[in-house]
């Protein structure tokens, strides 16, 4: 009887036994280094620098933004403070490469927006009541930003009405927690 | 006994051996859940895919992945999954050399939770040839994020992210 047991049990979870993950580890699955040749925010007042390339044309209709015909994303660059002592939310700083003001440098032209403000964290989406939404001040009556809380590392843009965005194949509506690294120039 | 135990345990083989058959995908009697696109980076600690070799360059992953539902279950069941890798041509989206192709398929498992969320639907992705098996995070009907081995959000790079688009196919 007991050899039956064993045989039964044995057979019956081989399906689940013989796959491994093929993921990549725990340990392996960490912040990239991004460089940068702008000074590097430091101190116990930042919260974290989330870097992210999101579609061009949805963003820059919310905010108004001036674009190149070919604008295909933008490269943004959001960095969160909070108050050392209690945690809580103070400001943000959020630049926006692609589209914009037309900065001219070294010859070359392209298209920049910076933004900054104060940011709050919310609770709540339609579909889950619990979820972790930051909510960034854009500076006009009514303007927010709001990001939804993946976890502590990244962050996901949602539109106005705090409703998650589709990307396409080869850009997503995702920022990412990033070392920052200084470039040589 | 022994006649029983022997007659037993081959009419047993031979349960699994036909279930197992029975795994093989049929794309034919299912309908489409979705397609799901995305451009995820690739390094050497992140090979999220079964069959990469750890020996190839590899920067940069375009994902289609196909799921698939039975009708009556009405949830995930099986799948397709089509990928390009190998290192980014600067200034454009694609490849140089055009990219090393993959595509793998089998069955998709819905589980519950993740790391941080003890009820996020957790899609896993089983390659019958590996015997590995891959999970993606269900954010809502239109996107799916990879997971890492211990079911943590897999964190991208300033370019490239791991959540997978919903998009229609023409």
């Amino acid at each position: 009887m007991k050899y039956i047991l064993l045989v039964l049990i044995t057979t019956s979870c081989s399906p689940f036994l013989n796959y491994s993950k093929a993921q990549t580890a725990m340990a392996d699955n960490k912040l990239s280094q991004s460089i940068t040749f702008h000074p590097i925010p430091k101190g116990p007042s930042v919260f974290g620098t989330f870097q992210g390339r999101p579609p061009c044309s949805e963003i820059a209709k919310q905010l108004n933004l001036l674009t190149d015909a070919d604008c295909l994303k933008l490269k943004w660059s959001l960095t969160l403070y909070h108050d050392p002592v209690t945690f809580q939310p103070t400001t943000y700083t959020l630049l926006m490469v692609g589209g914009g003001e037309v900065i001219k440098q070294d010859g070359n032209a392209y298209r920049q927006q910076a933004y900054e403000g104060k940011w709050v964290i919310i609770k709540g989406l339609k579909s889950d009541p619990d979820a972790e939404v930051y909510q960034l001040e854009l500076g006009k009556p009514g303007g927010h930003f709001y990001f939804l809380k993946g976890d502590k590392n990244v962050l996901f843009v949602l539109d106005q009405n705090k409703e998650l965005r589709v990307g396409n194949e080869d850009f997503s509506y995702t920022l990412n927690r990033v070392e920052l690294v200084p470039g040589n120039k | 006994m022994k006649q029983f135990r022997l007659a037993f345990t081959a009419s047993l083989l031979f349960f699994v051996a036909t279930n197992s058959c029975s795994q093989k995908t049929n794309h034919e009697s299912s309908s489409i859940v979705g397609t799901f696109v995305a451009s995820t980076p690739c390094s050497q600690g992140t090979r999220p895919l079964p069959g990469m070799s750890v020996n190839e360059d590899c920067e940069l992953i375009k994902w289609d992945l196909t799921l698939y539902q039975d009708e009556t279950k009405k949830a995930a069941t099986s799948y397709k999954l089509q990928c390009v890798y190998g290192m980014s041509k600067k200034g454009t989206t694609g490849f140089i050399g055009g990219g090393k192709k993959l595509e793998i398929e089998g069955t998709c498992t819905v589980i519950k939770g993740t790391a941080s969320n003890a009820n996020a639907v957790v899609y896993q992705l089983n390659d019958s040839k590996t015997k590995k098996t891959i999970s993606f995070l269900k954010l809502n009907d239109n996107l799916l994020h990879l997971l890492d081995s211990d079911l943590h959000l897999m964190i991208g790079s300033a370019g490239w992210s791991y959540t997978l688009n919903r998009i229609t196919k023409k």
